[in-house]
């Protein structure tokens, strides 16, 4: 009965024993390694000492590189709150939609979610072709309108391209959720509404909305992360081009990966971008939170 | 129950050995790898090994993903010459390609380094992880030029087995056309470029999305604005004795003026699209790199295409100045202990048979002597290299940031002028200085 209750009360941390060896081996000790080199000169080269420089690295980022850094900063947020603001309001629109009675509504639900598993390349060519400047249909579509443009390559549009086509590429995913959210309001309280004169644009406000609001946390919190860290769309898309327009904090480290940089200051841009994410994810999560105890 | 828990504890476990076991064992076909089997080395017919010899792998890293057509026949061919030696070859993109050198030069689980230039030498960093090939009989085939560019205080550390010339390629039918005569001077080229638009033709094609082809012009034009004047400008940068401002000014300023003639939307466009476009006959002039001319030539093989050296300057004398570098080579690894088998994959890919194999895929500019090429538009480039000069970029403080490419389509678009780009680029490269290695 003893080596019962003693096996039953190791048992849970038996099992999490393999995951937890894994995520310290793959991802603690990698990004503990990673802040301690941000102090260092680290070349790459396993075979050449290192050497302690001090916050070198981070005063760098801040001083010499800072108008970079800055313009980076000031994409990757509009590039976020953008892709966050009008993903999740589509998909709750959407999910809503598909949500309903509807003949083939998996049918539809399949179609919205397929960009999903196409992959961040596949994407890009496919995009790339449609924008194209020379002969895509958009800017042949426009040239009939009048509009002149370069699409990708013009500086006032290509943010905004690149938003267009990353919510395009994730707002299946997002649905996905709030489908799953929508799925577990009981249909009792609609009929209630209904049943005390309720209109359909007060059910979803006093009904849908405040009952999603876990699902629409967990979607603003996943594109939010995904989005101030995302660097592949923009890269086969515009390569952070034309000029800086679109270049964000993640696709600027990842840029001077190949620039021949030291490896310390390489670690010390990841350490600032993720002190960036973590701020603000926080601040978000908690504010996120408030409002869900609220209603 | 007690023992089902078990059981299942014991499936579970065995499980994860299993995916454990299974994960390790896949992490050798991470990069697209190529290796030809015992087996088939083993049934060579002609072999130059004796049976003593102990059985070697060479590891190869590259990152010419295109010529692996190239490399797959080589190294058959090499292990047929030397069944002990087992080629292991490891080709990704070129943006992959730092990772993967990194990684195993940290694990000392490489021998042959591919490398994408001389200008690697001027890095502390990439010098510390390379042998000496001198003394290595198939030095021998090669322009001294070209060795000396891979020598670094008197160590042959990279074998350059291409050269890339920068070059201004035109229509010839478009030319003829209009009466057109190759400029040699500016004030021509631009006069040609209006005679051009005027015609109805766009003047240049550019693929400007991927940024970085403005390099290629800023290259030209610096050779006949700066170096024509001080060809040891650069050196005296350290000290700020020169400065890129005013000096770059007249560079911005004619890239500027260069950029009023581009194809309509050519900063979205492509860069791979550009020599297909051009050939199509979508624009007159394409300013480009030698390596383009085998794009050329496939999208449309009856296209007359000619080339000149972009004139930056007043002074054709000054213009006549090819800017060159050798852009592709070979790295022996420092540490590797196979550097024998190294040097002689190195020898086997310098025979004249296989060099020539190798240079008319990648139709580049050869590096080996009495080497040609057979294209009509490389011979007609090789006229253009009688002065050279390395290009600019060959020259940079490694560990220095400079910015010239993002500055240089900020010029082209408009958001900056050339006075600025100039005064940023001075500045970027002394906020760097504690960076300069």
């Amino acid at each position: 009965m003893l080596n019962s209750n003693r096996i039953s009360r190791i048992w849970p941390v038996l099992v999490v024993l393999p995951a937890l060896f894994l995520y310290i081996l793959f991802v603690l000790l990698p990004t503990l390694s990673n802040l301690f080199l941000s102090f260092t000169d680290f070349t790459g080269n396993l075979h050449k000492p290192l050497h302690y420089i001090g916050i070198n690295n981070y005063s760098r980022a801040f001083h010499s590189d800072f108008q970079s850094i800055g313009g980076a900063i000031r994409n990757t947020l509009i590039f976020s709150v953008l892709v966050t603001l009008v993903q999740n309001m589509a998909a709750v629109l959407l999910a809503v939609l598909v949500n309903l009675k509807l003949k083939l509504r998996n049918i539809y639900r399949a179609i919205l979610f397929m960009p999903n598993v196409l992959g961040v390349v596949i994407i890009g060519l496919v995009w790339t072709l449609i924008f194209d400047p020379i002969s895509g249909p958009i800017v042949k579509g426009f040239e009939r309108m009048g509009i002149d443009t370069a699409l990708l390559g013009d500086p006032g549009w290509a943010l905004y391209l690149v938003v267009f086509v990353t919510i395009w590429a994730n707002l299946g995913y997002a649905m996905v959720i709030y489908i799953a959210g929508l799925q577990s309001i009981p249909e009792e309280m609609y009929e209630a509404a209904r049943i005390d004169g309720a209109t359909t644009t007060d059910t979803f406000m006093k009904i849908t909305l405040p009952l999603l609001q876990p699902a629409i946390t967990i979607n603003i919190l996943i594109s939010l992360i995904g989005t101030l860290s995302t660097y592949d769309f923009i890269m086969v898309l515009t390569n952070g081009g034309p000029g800086t327009a679109t270049m964000t904090l993640s696709l600027f480290v990842f840029k001077n990966l190949y620039n021949g940089e030291s490896q310390g200051y390489l670690a010390a841009l990841s350490m600032i971008q993720f002190a960036f994410i973590f701020i603000i994810v926080v601040v978000v999560q908690h504010f996120l939170r408030k409002r869900e105890a609220e209603l | 129950m007690r023992k089902k828990g078990w059981l299942a504890s014991f499936c579970l476990f065995l499980a994860f050995a299993s995916v454990a076991s299974g994960c390790a064992k896949s992490s050798d076909n991470t990069p697209a790898s190529s290796e030809s089997s015992p087996a088939q080395s083993a049934s060579a017919s002609e072999t130059n090994s004796t049976p003593a010899e102990k059985d070697v792998d060479l590891k190869i890293i590259n990152f010419r993903v295109e010529d692996k057509a190239f490399y797959d026949q080589i190294n058959q061919a090499f292990q047929e010459k030397y069944p002990h030696i087992h080629v292991k070859y490891d080709v990704v993109a070129t943006k992959d390609y730092q990772q993967l050198k990194t990684a195993r030069t940290a694990a000392d689980d490489v021998d042959l380094i591919a490398s994408g230039g001389e200008s690697e030498l001027a890095d502390p960093n990439h010098r510390d992880l390379l042998a000496d090939m001198n003394g290595q009989p198939f030095l021998e085939h090669y322009i001294p030029d070209a060795l000396t560019a891979g020598q670094y205080e008197g160590k042959q550390l990279f074998l350059p087995t291409s050269s890339t010339t920068l070059v201004t390629f035109y229509n010839k039918k478009v030319f003829n056309d209009l009466g057109l005569q190759v400029p040699t001077t500016w004030d021509d080229f631009v006069k040609v470029l209006e005679q051009i638009k005027a015609a109805g033709i766009d003047p240049i094609m550019f693929g400007g999305k991927d940024q970085w082809p403005v390099n290629m012009i800023l290259d030209e034009l610096e050779a006949g604005i700066v170096r024509s004047q001080d060809k040891d400008f650069y050196l005296k940068m350290r000290t700020e004795e020169t400065k890129f401002d005013p000096a770059w000014v007249e560079v911005y300023q004619k890239l500027g003026v260069l950029g009023k003639f581009f194809i309509k939307n050519a900063v979205g466009l492509d860069y791979g699209q550009a020599p297909g476009l051009f050939a199509q006959g979508k624009a007159a002039i394409m300013i480009d790199g030698s390596w383009s001319l085998a794009q050329i030539e496939d999208a449309k093989p009856e296209f007359e295409v000619g080339a000149f050296l972009l004139p930056g300057s007043n002074d054709p004398a000054a213009n006549g100045i090819a800017t060159t570098k050798f852009g592709f080579g070979w790295t022996v690894y420092k540490n590797s202990k196979n550097k024998d088998a190294a040097m002689k994959y190195l020898e086997f890919l310098s025979e004249t048979e296989n060099y020539k194999k190798y240079n008319d895929m990648v139709r580049m500019l050869p590096t080996q002597k009495d080497i040609q090429n057979a294209s009509p538009i490389a011979q007609e480039i090789s006229v253009l290299l009688a002065k050279q000069m390395p290009i600019w970029e060959n020259l940079i403080i490694p560990g220095a940031k400079y910015n010239y490419t993002q500055y240089g389509m900020e010029v082209i678009l408009g958001s900056l002028t050339p006075e600025e780009a100039a005064k940023k680029m001075q500045a970027d490269l002394i906020g760097s200085k504690d960076s300069w290695k």
